[in-house]
Protein backbone atom coordinates (compact mmCIF):
# COMPACT_ATOMS: atom_id res chain seq x y z
CA UNK A 1 0.00 0.00 0.00
CA UNK A 2 1.34 3.56 -0.27
CA UNK A 3 2.47 4.76 2.70
CA UNK A 4 -0.08 8.20 2.81
CA UNK A 5 -0.21 8.02 6.86
CA UNK A 6 0.86 6.03 10.00
CA UNK A 7 -2.16 4.58 10.24
CA UNK A 8 -3.09 0.85 9.87
CA UNK A 9 -2.22 -0.39 6.38
CA UNK A 10 -4.11 -3.82 5.18
CA UNK A 11 -3.76 -6.68 7.07
CA UNK A 12 -4.69 -8.54 3.55
CA UNK A 13 -2.04 -9.06 1.06
CA UNK A 14 -2.22 -8.56 -2.38
CA UNK A 15 -2.06 -10.59 -4.90
CA UNK A 16 -5.33 -11.73 -3.71
CA UNK A 17 -7.68 -14.30 -5.49
CA UNK A 18 -11.12 -13.12 -5.49
CA UNK A 19 -12.72 -15.74 -7.32
CA UNK A 20 -11.65 -19.17 -8.52
CA UNK A 21 -8.33 -18.16 -11.00
CA UNK A 22 -9.42 -14.22 -10.47
CA UNK A 23 -6.60 -12.39 -9.05
CA UNK A 24 -6.64 -8.62 -7.48
CA UNK A 25 -3.05 -6.88 -8.28
CA UNK A 26 -2.17 -3.58 -7.54
CA UNK A 27 -1.54 -0.64 -5.22
CA UNK A 28 -3.44 2.09 -4.20
CA UNK A 29 -3.18 6.09 -4.73
CA UNK A 30 -3.73 8.46 -2.31
CA UNK A 31 -5.76 11.83 -2.65
CA UNK A 32 -6.38 14.51 -0.63
CA UNK A 33 -9.86 15.84 -0.45
CA UNK A 34 -11.76 17.48 2.55
CA UNK A 35 -9.15 17.28 4.65
CA UNK A 36 -9.29 13.69 4.69
CA UNK A 37 -6.58 11.24 2.88
CA UNK A 38 -9.12 8.86 0.47
CA UNK A 39 -7.69 6.14 -1.22
CA UNK A 40 -8.36 4.47 -4.79
CA UNK A 41 -7.06 1.66 -6.89
CA UNK A 42 -5.72 1.58 -10.11
CA UNK A 43 -6.01 -2.28 -9.87
CA UNK A 44 -5.37 -4.96 -12.60
CA UNK A 45 -6.79 -8.56 -12.45
CA UNK A 46 -5.61 -11.81 -13.83
CA UNK A 47 -7.32 -14.68 -14.93
CA UNK A 48 -6.15 -18.14 -15.52
CA UNK A 49 -7.17 -20.82 -17.05
CA UNK A 50 -5.88 -24.24 -17.66
CA UNK A 51 -3.77 -23.23 -21.02
CA UNK A 52 -3.48 -19.60 -20.70
CA UNK A 53 -3.55 -16.51 -18.61
CA UNK A 54 -5.13 -12.83 -19.22
CA UNK A 55 -4.40 -9.57 -17.68
CA UNK A 56 -7.40 -7.56 -17.68
CA UNK A 57 -5.80 -3.29 -17.59
CA UNK A 58 -2.17 -2.64 -16.05
CA UNK A 59 -2.52 -0.55 -13.31
CA UNK A 60 -1.03 3.08 -12.86
CA UNK A 61 2.75 3.46 -14.23
CA UNK A 62 4.05 4.25 -10.99
CA UNK A 63 2.65 0.34 -9.34
CA UNK A 64 4.44 -1.59 -12.09
CA UNK A 65 7.27 -2.79 -10.19
CA UNK A 66 4.57 -3.86 -7.95
CA UNK A 67 2.21 -5.56 -10.43
CA UNK A 68 4.98 -7.14 -11.87
CA UNK A 69 6.17 -8.93 -9.01
CA UNK A 70 2.20 -10.00 -8.63
CA UNK A 71 2.04 -11.43 -11.72
CA UNK A 72 5.21 -13.49 -10.83
CA UNK A 73 3.65 -14.50 -7.66
CA UNK A 74 0.53 -15.47 -9.41
CA UNK A 75 2.34 -17.23 -12.55
CA UNK A 76 4.31 -18.81 -9.70
CA UNK A 77 0.98 -20.96 -8.04
CA UNK A 78 0.01 -22.00 -12.10
CA UNK A 79 3.01 -23.59 -13.21
CA UNK A 80 2.72 -23.86 -16.67
CA UNK A 81 -0.08 -21.36 -17.86
CA UNK A 82 1.84 -18.27 -19.68
CA UNK A 83 0.28 -14.59 -19.66
CA UNK A 84 -0.87 -14.85 -22.57
CA UNK A 85 -3.12 -11.69 -23.67
CA UNK A 86 -3.39 -8.23 -22.27
CA UNK A 87 -7.13 -6.48 -22.64
CA UNK A 88 -7.66 -2.84 -21.80
CA UNK A 89 -10.35 -1.34 -20.32
CA UNK A 90 -9.75 1.91 -22.01
CA UNK A 91 -6.20 4.34 -23.03
CA UNK A 92 -6.10 6.18 -19.84
CA UNK A 93 -2.65 6.22 -18.11
CA UNK A 94 -4.12 4.13 -15.28
CA UNK A 95 -5.39 1.34 -16.77
CA UNK A 96 -2.86 1.03 -19.60
CA UNK A 97 0.37 3.13 -18.22
CA UNK A 98 2.27 -0.10 -18.44
CA UNK A 99 1.41 -1.31 -21.49
CA UNK A 100 5.23 -0.52 -22.85
CA UNK A 101 6.61 -2.15 -20.00
CA UNK A 102 4.36 -5.71 -20.16
CA UNK A 103 4.91 -6.06 -23.92
CA UNK A 104 8.50 -6.07 -23.12
CA UNK A 105 9.13 -7.94 -20.12
CA UNK A 106 6.71 -10.71 -21.58
CA UNK A 107 7.61 -11.24 -25.51
CA UNK A 108 4.32 -13.81 -26.18
CA UNK A 109 1.90 -11.67 -24.52
CA UNK A 110 -0.88 -10.01 -27.33
CA UNK A 111 -2.96 -6.95 -26.65
CA UNK A 112 -6.55 -7.99 -27.51
CA UNK A 113 -9.92 -5.48 -27.55
CA UNK A 114 -10.03 -2.19 -28.59
CA UNK A 115 -6.21 -1.39 -29.16
CA UNK A 116 -7.18 2.15 -30.79
CA UNK A 117 -3.87 4.43 -31.03
CA UNK A 118 -1.56 1.81 -28.98
CA UNK A 119 0.60 1.78 -31.85
CA UNK A 120 1.16 4.98 -31.85
CA UNK A 121 3.03 4.92 -28.73
CA UNK A 122 4.47 1.44 -29.41
CA UNK A 123 5.06 1.18 -33.47
CA UNK A 124 7.52 -1.57 -32.69
CA UNK A 125 5.13 -3.74 -30.62
CA UNK A 126 1.91 -3.17 -33.38
CA UNK A 127 1.91 -6.66 -34.61
CA UNK A 128 0.71 -8.02 -31.36
CA UNK A 129 -2.17 -5.59 -30.87
CA UNK A 130 -5.47 -7.35 -32.24
CA UNK A 131 -8.73 -5.46 -32.41
CA UNK A 132 -11.48 -7.89 -30.52
CA UNK A 133 -15.48 -6.05 -30.52
CA UNK A 134 -17.81 -6.61 -27.93
CA UNK A 135 -19.80 -9.96 -28.06
CA UNK A 136 -15.84 -11.69 -29.47
CA UNK A 137 -14.04 -14.14 -26.64
CA UNK A 138 -10.66 -15.08 -25.94
CA UNK A 139 -10.15 -18.92 -25.01
CA UNK A 140 -8.01 -19.31 -21.69
CA UNK A 141 -8.93 -23.37 -21.47
CA UNK A 142 -11.75 -24.01 -19.27
CA UNK A 143 -13.13 -20.60 -19.10
CA UNK A 144 -13.11 -17.08 -21.98
CA UNK A 145 -12.56 -13.80 -21.38
CA UNK A 146 -15.40 -11.91 -23.43
CA UNK A 147 -15.48 -8.46 -24.56
CA UNK A 148 -18.70 -6.88 -23.01
CA UNK A 149 -20.65 -3.26 -23.49
CA UNK A 150 -19.53 -0.64 -21.31
CA UNK A 151 -22.04 0.45 -19.82
CA UNK A 152 -20.32 3.22 -18.26
CA UNK A 153 -17.50 4.64 -20.03
CA UNK A 154 -14.61 7.04 -19.61
CA UNK A 155 -13.48 6.95 -23.00
CA UNK A 156 -15.45 6.26 -26.81
CA UNK A 157 -13.12 3.23 -27.02
CA UNK A 158 -13.74 1.84 -23.54
CA UNK A 159 -14.84 -1.90 -22.97
CA UNK A 160 -15.93 -4.00 -19.70
CA UNK A 161 -14.79 -7.87 -19.72
CA UNK A 162 -16.09 -10.62 -18.68
CA UNK A 163 -14.79 -14.30 -17.38
CA UNK A 164 -17.27 -17.33 -18.19
CA UNK A 165 -16.35 -19.32 -15.02
CA UNK A 166 -16.63 -17.04 -12.35
CA UNK A 167 -19.53 -14.47 -13.60
CA UNK A 168 -16.59 -11.94 -12.89
CA UNK A 169 -17.03 -8.66 -14.84
CA UNK A 170 -14.31 -6.07 -15.31
CA UNK A 171 -15.83 -3.03 -15.73
CA UNK A 172 -12.74 -0.85 -15.92
CA UNK A 173 -13.73 2.44 -14.53
CA UNK A 174 -18.04 1.41 -13.93
CA UNK A 175 -18.27 0.79 -10.12
CA UNK A 176 -15.24 3.39 -9.11
CA UNK A 177 -15.24 4.36 -5.45
CA UNK A 178 -12.15 5.17 -3.04
CA UNK A 179 -12.08 3.46 0.07
CA UNK A 180 -11.07 4.56 3.80
CA UNK A 181 -6.83 4.37 4.20
CA UNK A 182 -7.61 4.95 7.79
CA UNK A 183 -10.08 2.48 8.72
CA UNK A 184 -7.84 -0.21 7.38
CA UNK A 185 -9.67 -0.97 4.40
CA UNK A 186 -6.88 -1.78 1.66
CA UNK A 187 -6.91 -4.75 0.07
CA UNK A 188 -10.50 -5.43 1.43
CA UNK A 189 -13.28 -6.78 -0.85
CA UNK A 190 -16.18 -4.27 0.06
CA UNK A 191 -18.29 -6.49 2.06
CA UNK A 192 -15.39 -6.30 4.95
CA UNK A 193 -15.09 -2.65 4.67
CA UNK A 194 -18.03 -2.63 6.74
CA UNK A 195 -17.64 1.35 7.76
CA UNK A 196 -17.32 2.71 4.33
CA UNK A 197 -19.80 5.09 2.76
CA UNK A 198 -20.30 3.68 -0.53
CA UNK A 199 -22.70 6.25 -1.58
CA UNK A 200 -20.33 9.44 -0.38
CA UNK A 201 -17.20 7.51 -1.97
CA UNK A 202 -19.26 6.38 -4.96
CA UNK A 203 -20.47 10.22 -5.13
CA UNK A 204 -17.06 11.85 -5.04
CA UNK A 205 -15.29 9.39 -6.92
CA UNK A 206 -18.31 10.32 -10.28
CA UNK A 207 -17.27 14.15 -9.33
CA UNK A 208 -13.59 13.87 -9.36
CA UNK A 209 -12.93 11.09 -12.27
CA UNK A 210 -16.20 11.01 -14.06
CA UNK A 211 -18.00 14.31 -14.18
CA UNK A 212 -20.03 13.10 -17.37
CA UNK A 213 -22.04 11.26 -14.91
CA UNK A 214 -22.95 14.67 -12.74
CA UNK A 215 -24.89 16.02 -16.35
CA UNK A 216 -26.28 13.01 -17.66
CA UNK A 217 -29.77 11.34 -16.33
CA UNK A 218 -28.08 8.19 -14.56
CA UNK A 219 -30.84 6.51 -13.86
CA UNK A 220 -30.85 5.31 -17.13
CA UNK A 221 -27.48 4.25 -17.14
CA UNK A 222 -27.84 2.25 -13.57
CA UNK A 223 -30.75 0.53 -15.56
CA UNK A 224 -28.72 0.02 -18.11
CA UNK A 225 -26.06 -1.92 -15.54
CA UNK A 226 -28.72 -3.88 -14.41
CA UNK A 227 -29.90 -5.11 -17.07
CA UNK A 228 -26.38 -5.97 -18.41
CA UNK A 229 -25.42 -8.12 -14.97
CA UNK A 230 -29.05 -10.07 -15.00
CA UNK A 231 -28.07 -11.10 -18.59
CA UNK A 232 -24.40 -11.86 -17.91
CA UNK A 233 -25.42 -13.53 -14.63
CA UNK A 234 -22.66 -11.74 -13.09
CA UNK A 235 -22.08 -12.67 -9.48
CA UNK A 236 -18.30 -10.60 -8.89
CA UNK A 237 -17.30 -7.48 -10.38
CA UNK A 238 -13.41 -6.41 -10.40
CA UNK A 239 -13.43 -2.63 -10.81
CA UNK A 240 -10.26 -0.77 -11.55
CA UNK A 241 -10.74 1.45 -8.76
CA UNK A 242 -13.10 -0.05 -6.43
CA UNK A 243 -12.90 -2.49 -4.07
CA UNK A 244 -14.08 -5.62 -5.50
CA UNK A 245 -17.96 -6.90 -4.86
CA UNK A 246 -18.32 -10.20 -3.75
CA UNK A 247 -22.00 -9.84 -2.91
CA UNK A 248 -24.16 -8.09 -5.58
CA UNK A 249 -27.12 -8.56 -3.67
CA UNK A 250 -25.71 -6.50 -0.63
CA UNK A 251 -23.61 -4.20 -2.25
CA UNK A 252 -25.08 -2.72 -5.33
CA UNK A 253 -27.90 -0.93 -3.84
CA UNK A 254 -25.54 1.31 -2.04
CA UNK A 255 -23.54 1.20 -4.92
CA UNK A 256 -26.45 2.39 -7.12
CA UNK A 257 -27.60 5.16 -4.94
CA UNK A 258 -23.82 6.43 -4.69
CA UNK A 259 -24.01 6.43 -8.61
CA UNK A 260 -27.08 8.37 -8.72
CA UNK A 261 -25.64 10.91 -6.02
CA UNK A 262 -23.49 12.37 -8.58
CA UNK A 263 -26.05 14.54 -10.49
CA UNK A 264 -25.19 18.30 -9.87
CA UNK A 265 -21.74 17.72 -8.10
CA UNK A 266 -19.65 19.13 -11.01
CA UNK A 267 -21.92 22.54 -10.48
CA UNK A 268 -21.04 22.45 -6.83
CA UNK A 269 -17.38 21.95 -7.24
CA UNK A 270 -17.66 25.41 -9.95
CA UNK A 271 -20.22 27.41 -8.00
CA UNK A 272 -17.06 26.70 -5.28
CA UNK A 273 -14.39 28.22 -7.24
CA UNK A 274 -16.12 31.43 -8.94
CA UNK A 275 -16.78 31.91 -5.08
CA UNK A 276 -13.12 30.87 -3.96
CA UNK A 277 -11.86 33.20 -7.20
CA UNK A 278 -13.68 36.01 -6.17
CA UNK A 279 -12.77 36.14 -2.41
CA UNK A 280 -9.69 36.07 -3.28
CA UNK A 281 -9.29 38.86 -5.47
CA UNK B 1 -10.67 21.47 -38.21
CA UNK B 2 -8.91 18.88 -40.31
CA UNK B 3 -7.29 19.37 -43.04
CA UNK B 4 -6.06 16.47 -46.02
CA UNK B 5 -2.80 18.58 -46.38
CA UNK B 6 -0.03 18.18 -44.13
CA UNK B 7 1.21 21.20 -44.79
CA UNK B 8 -1.85 22.67 -43.86
CA UNK B 9 -3.22 25.38 -43.48
CA UNK B 10 -3.44 25.33 -39.96
CA UNK B 11 -3.69 28.73 -38.89
CA UNK B 12 -7.41 29.97 -39.92
CA UNK B 13 -8.90 33.50 -40.17
CA UNK B 14 -12.30 34.58 -41.09
CA UNK B 15 -14.66 31.70 -42.41
CA UNK B 16 -13.13 28.60 -42.11
CA UNK B 17 -15.29 27.20 -44.26
CA UNK B 18 -16.47 24.14 -42.42
CA UNK B 19 -18.42 25.13 -38.83
CA UNK B 20 -21.59 25.07 -38.56
CA UNK B 21 -24.41 23.61 -35.57
CA UNK B 22 -24.57 19.90 -37.44
CA UNK B 23 -20.82 19.84 -37.97
CA UNK B 24 -19.44 20.60 -34.22
CA UNK B 25 -23.00 18.62 -32.82
CA UNK B 26 -21.71 15.60 -34.66
CA UNK B 27 -17.93 16.47 -33.83
CA UNK B 28 -18.91 16.28 -30.38
CA UNK B 29 -21.14 13.19 -30.19
CA UNK B 30 -18.89 11.12 -32.10
CA UNK B 31 -15.83 12.04 -30.25
CA UNK B 32 -15.36 12.27 -26.05
CA UNK B 33 -18.67 14.02 -25.91
CA UNK B 34 -21.25 11.27 -27.00
CA UNK B 35 -22.42 11.87 -23.41
CA UNK B 36 -24.35 15.24 -24.34
CA UNK B 37 -27.42 14.56 -26.06
CA UNK B 38 -30.08 14.67 -23.31
CA UNK B 39 -27.47 16.12 -20.80
CA UNK B 40 -27.99 19.26 -18.10
CA UNK B 41 -26.36 21.41 -21.04
CA UNK B 42 -27.40 24.57 -19.02
CA UNK B 43 -24.35 24.98 -16.62
CA UNK B 44 -21.58 24.12 -18.97
CA UNK B 45 -23.38 27.15 -21.70
CA UNK B 46 -23.25 29.63 -18.80
CA UNK B 47 -19.70 28.35 -17.51
CA UNK B 48 -18.34 28.45 -21.50
CA UNK B 49 -20.21 31.82 -22.13
CA UNK B 50 -18.33 33.06 -18.68
CA UNK B 51 -14.74 32.28 -20.77
CA UNK B 52 -15.80 34.42 -23.74
CA UNK B 53 -16.96 37.32 -21.77
CA UNK B 54 -14.28 37.35 -19.15
CA UNK B 55 -11.40 37.45 -21.59
CA UNK B 56 -10.46 39.25 -24.97
CA UNK B 57 -9.84 36.42 -26.98
CA UNK B 58 -8.37 36.80 -30.04
CA UNK B 59 -7.19 33.33 -30.96
CA UNK B 60 -8.68 29.66 -30.53
CA UNK B 61 -5.49 27.19 -30.25
CA UNK B 62 -7.25 23.40 -29.65
CA UNK B 63 -5.40 20.47 -28.65
CA UNK B 64 -6.71 19.17 -32.51
CA UNK B 65 -6.80 21.13 -35.62
CA UNK B 66 -6.18 24.62 -36.90
CA UNK B 67 -5.63 27.25 -34.89
CA UNK B 68 -8.33 30.03 -35.23
CA UNK B 69 -7.46 33.61 -35.42
CA UNK B 70 -9.87 36.88 -35.10
CA UNK B 71 -12.33 38.07 -33.07
CA UNK B 72 -15.07 37.36 -35.81
CA UNK B 73 -13.76 33.84 -35.86
CA UNK B 74 -13.54 33.09 -32.25
CA UNK B 75 -17.01 34.29 -31.66
CA UNK B 76 -18.34 32.31 -34.20
CA UNK B 77 -16.83 29.54 -32.15
CA UNK B 78 -18.36 30.66 -29.05
CA UNK B 79 -21.67 30.70 -30.77
CA UNK B 80 -22.27 27.62 -32.88
CA UNK B 81 -20.84 25.82 -29.52
CA UNK B 82 -23.80 27.31 -27.14
CA UNK B 83 -26.16 26.92 -30.20
CA UNK B 84 -25.66 22.89 -30.08
CA UNK B 85 -25.26 22.66 -26.54
CA UNK B 86 -28.63 24.49 -26.61
CA UNK B 87 -30.09 22.02 -29.21
CA UNK B 88 -28.78 18.85 -27.09
CA UNK B 89 -30.03 20.18 -23.05
CA UNK B 90 -32.03 17.85 -21.16
CA UNK B 91 -35.24 20.64 -21.79
CA UNK B 92 -35.76 19.86 -25.44
CA UNK B 93 -34.06 16.02 -25.86
CA UNK B 94 -35.05 13.73 -23.23
CA UNK B 95 -31.97 11.78 -21.35
CA UNK B 96 -31.23 8.54 -22.15
CA UNK B 97 -28.81 5.69 -22.00
CA UNK B 98 -27.06 6.15 -24.86
CA UNK B 99 -25.57 2.97 -26.42
CA UNK B 100 -21.60 2.43 -27.07
CA UNK B 101 -20.32 3.16 -30.44
CA UNK B 102 -23.41 4.82 -31.95
CA UNK B 103 -22.83 6.70 -34.81
CA UNK B 104 -24.77 10.57 -35.18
Amino acid sequence: MSDMSPLPTSKRPMPREIGPGVWWLGDCLGQLYNGKIYHGYNAAHMVVGTTAAILSDTGHPKDFPVIEKHIEHVLARNPGVPLRYLFLTHQETPHSGGLGRLLGRFPELEVVGDVSDYHLAFPQYEHRMRFLGEGEAIQLGGREFQIVEPVVRDLRTSNWGFDTKTRCLFPGDGFAYSHYHWDGHCGMVAEEATSLDLVDVCAVFQERALFWTTFVDMERYVERMEWQMQRLGVRLVAPSHGLPVTDLERTWPEIRKGLLAGEGKFDEVVKAASEFAAHAS
Amino acid sequence: MWSDKAEGPWLIGGDDGVTSNAFVRAFLLNTGFWWLEGARCDPLRKNVRQVFETYDIEMICPGYGAILKGREAVKKQFDVLDAVLSDLDRSKVPGRYIPHDLVR
